[in-house]
């Protein structure tokens, strides 16, 4: 089994997927990359990773409102997960969905790759702690 | 002075009265079509109602303007706070301002102990309110019109009404006589006829004064035109030396004067001075006055003003709406002293002329009502429309964003990485130089994808939203959508989409705005390769020809997607309307239409759900002035 943490990206856009997959493997992290949601759910299913960062809007999953998102945290478990969406929200709650991380776009690489790095070192300790 | 009772049973069977009783159910349709003389409550259903015939507040003044509720549900909560179905952000509305109920088709509205009332119609809620099309609500600073539900659907109607041909099982009833509009005027006319009584005459010509009323108002959507005509007819019928028409200013209250006449060749004051004193009495008692200061009528006798305004008849009426009173009109007419004397005190204003000034200005307060609250409507729907682009557009604006930032991100790793290597010059491998130099390269073709997708959004906005005269110069249609093709070639690949490229022969050079024409094509094609969504086997074929009966230049473009569901083909041209959910702008279409139609030609859509679509882009044929065509060309059988 790989030592190294596994990031799942869900995004329809080629260029994207290709940004943030060059940005984490930079960061020592193993990327798998799926264009489709249901497709990666499948893939998932017997190829468990450490988090999966979803872009929403590009899947025409977006959220309005926190049961959504909730929904789509049942999707994946204990896994970490990470949604990009639109900013258009009516529970007014920006960042932090009911079980998932909520990321408004446009969002800057930089905070996003923070915010995966701490992810992954929070269910790793959680993961020790076990 | 009450209404007289004959005028106003007129002024009830009137076309303008009877706007706001029509069953909103029978006008559902094309919106332009009920324009410019629609009636409020035809447009109210047509903007306001939902498919579905759902009642529905609309709302027209306030921080929600624009915005339009369905009443769904047993109950709906009007206030402040988020938890109402209804919620307004008026700092006057209360948390829990008022409530909805619905009981079968009925909505009764009843005020929740709101701190300002809830207002229907001007009259403050003191108990349940059964709410009717048309009832304007006030609830805070917000002003709501309410649409109710539409009893008889349009499917129904059809089973009750039937159109036969002559024949088939009618009653064979046949045409004994027709009249035209102009002829149903000429029969309210108030010429006398030998042996009929004075009585008759008047009541003709006072019908005849209506009808011409109920059209003049019917016809204008502008106040000041619609005053202005009101009163060139009232110098029609009235002997008035002077008038004038003040509105109530909707904030301040107070009267504003907005159209003035004078009788052409008769002296008059500079200044029409109005008794503030018969102005009150107007507004307070909502009745019109006839006034004489050689009169007799002691009501006047302790206002001052009165005395001061010399020897002179006036009529002063109030415009009262189906609301409130919207304003007063007046007209005044002075005898000097010499006629005086040469012709006695002869009244030149009578009660009859007040009856009249009294309906023909309510029929002008109902036109004035509706023209405000049409604006207001056209004002609120432009706001929402306007606030629909903002958002749509922000939206398109933030994907681009991203991208450049991904791409910016992506050339910021390359420098980072080049830096590192170039200071550890000693170290650095001419593969990880190149490795560097690969990432820059990936990243500036991102930020350069996107600038091509902010380029292209902006002339589409520019295309659509300009009314722009096509340049018109000989071209060749071949070429314009070859252009395209090998534009599109690289996107094409991108997709896994096999793109064919038949050109027609024989198609004459044609004039037509190459660029446009350009722009609509490359549209359509874009729009092809994204439908396309098999995992293999997608391709897109464009194709031209020359139909030489039609005179048409035809591009075809064919592509084997997922097709167009056919109730969803007639929003494929519509602003913002896109099927493509975030890769789309929903301006493509809208554009290439455009575009066509610049040229007078059009897009033809045919498409099957699951087979695919083939969409036609029809040019029509105008060749270049100094090109000679002959049967030959027409019939494409010789190349010019």
């Amino acid at each position: 089994m790989s030592s190294k943490q596994s990031v799942l990206i869900v995004d329809r856009s080629d260029d994207s997927r290709a940004v943030l997959r060059m940005a984490l493997q930079r960061r020592g992290l193993e990327i798998f990359e799926a264009s489709r949601y249901e497709a990666a759910r499948q893939w998932a299913q017997g190829h468990p990773v450490d988090l999966v960062v979803v872009d929403l809007e590009r899947q025409g999953l977006d959220i309005e409102n926190s049961s959504e998102s909730f929904e789509r945290q049942q999707d994946w478990g204990e896994v970490p997960l990470v949604l990009l969406g639109s900013a258009r929200r009516k529970n007014g709650k920006d960042n932090q969905t009911d079980a998932g991380q909520f990321i408004a776009k446009p969002y800057r690489y930089g905070p996003l790759i923070r915010r995966i790095e701490e992810l992954l070192e929070t269910s790793q300790q959680a993961d020790r702690a076990a | 002075m009450k209404q007289d009772s004959i005028l106003s049973a007129a002024l009830r069977s009137c076309p303008t009265t009877f706007r706001f009783r029509g069953d909103g159910a029978q006008v559902r349709g094309n919106r332009e079509l009920c324009l410019p003389t629609a009636p409020l409550v035809s447009f109210l259903t047509t903007t306001t109602s939902g498919s579905g015939g759902v009642a529905s507040l609309f709302v027209i003044k306030g921080r929600d303007q624009g915005h339009r509720f369905e009443l769904e549900g047993v109950s709906v909560g009007i206030g402040r706070d988020a938890s109402n179905s209804i919620q307004l952000h008026d700092t006057e509305v209360s948390r829990r301002h008022a409530e909805v109920r619905r009981d079968d088709d009925k909505f009764q509205l009843t005020d929740l102990g709101s701190s300002n009332g809830t207002f229907v119609n001007g009259r403050k809620l003191t108990d349940s309110h059964p709410l009717a099309s048309g009832d304007r609500l006030q609830i805070g600073a917000s002003e709501m019109l309410y649409t109710g539900p539409s009893e008889t659907g349009a499917a129904d109607l059809a089973k009750q009404i039937k159109i036969i041909s002559r024949g088939k099982g009618g009653d064979g009833s046949q045409i004994v006589q027709s009249m035209g509009q102009d002829e149903s005027s000429d029969l309210l006319s108030g010429i006398s006829r030998p042996g009929q009584s004075p009585w008759l005459a008047r009541a003709r010509s006072n019908l005849q004064i209506m009808y011409r009323t109920a059209l003049a108002v019917s016809h204008t959507l502008d106040i000041d035109q619609l005053l202005q005509r009101i009163m060139e007819l009232i110098f029609e019928w009235v002997e008035a030396d002077r008038g004038c028409i003040m509105l109530v200013h909707p904030e301040t209250g107070k009267l504003e004067p907005k159209v003035r006449r004078d009788r052409k060749g008769v002296a008059t004051e500079d200044k029409i001075t109005i008794s503030k004193t018969i102005l009150d009495y107007v507004r307070e008692k909502n009745e019109g006055v006839l006034t004489s200061n050689a009169g007799d009528d002691d009501r006047w006798d302790t206002g001052a003003s009165i005395v001061k305004m010399g020897i002179r008849e006036a009529i002063c009426v109030p415009m009262q709406g189906r609301y409130d009173a919207v304003g007063v009109i007046y007209i005044d007419t002075t005898t000097s002293a010499r006629r005086l004397v040469q012709q006695g005190l002869a009244n030149k204003f009578t009660s009859e002329h007040l009856k009249l000034m009294v309906a023909v200005a309510h029929q002008a307060a109902l036109a004035v009502e509706d023209t405000s609250y049409y604006s207001a409507m056209v004002q609120a729907e432009r706001l929402a429309a306007v606030g629909q682009t903002i958002a749509t557009l922000s939206h398109h604006i933030k994907n681009i964003l991203q991208g450049i930032r991904g791409g910016s991100y992506m050339i910021e790793m390359g420098l980072e990485d080049h830096g590192k290597l170039i200071a550890d010059s000693g170290e650095s491998s001419s593969e990880q130089l190149a490795k560097a130099g690969e990432t820059i390269r990936r990243g500036w073709d991102i930020v350069e994808k996107n600038q091509e997708k902010i380029s292209k959004l902006v002339l589409d906005m520019l295309t659509f939203s300009k009314e722009r005269e096509p340049d018109l110069q000989p071209g060749d249609v071949n070429q314009v959508a070859s252009d395209v093709v090998e534009l599109m070639v690289s996107r094409a690949d991108d997709f896994d989409v096999e793109l064919g490229w038949e050109p027609g022969q024989g198609i004459p050079t044609l004039t037509f705005d190459a660029e446009g024409m350009h722009r609509a094509v490359l549209n359509v094609v874009t729009n092809a390769i994204d439908a396309c969504d098999k995992e293999e086997g997608s391709f897109v074929r464009v194709a031209t020809d020359f139909d030489a009966k039609r005179r048409l230049a035809l591009i075809t473009v064919e592509d084997n997607g997922g097709g167009i569901p056919p109730d969803e083909i007639d929003k494929i041209f519509l602003l913002f309307e896109s099927r493509k959910g975030q890769r789309g702008t929903g301006l493509g279409l809208p554009v290439s239409q455009k575009i066509l139609k610049e040229h007078g030609g059009q897009i033809i859509v045919e498409s099957e759900v699951g087979r695919g679509s083939l969409f036609t882009l029809e040019l029509p044929a105008v060749f270049p002035v100094d090109h000679h065509v002959g049967e030959d060309t027409m019939d494409g059988t010789q190349d010019v």
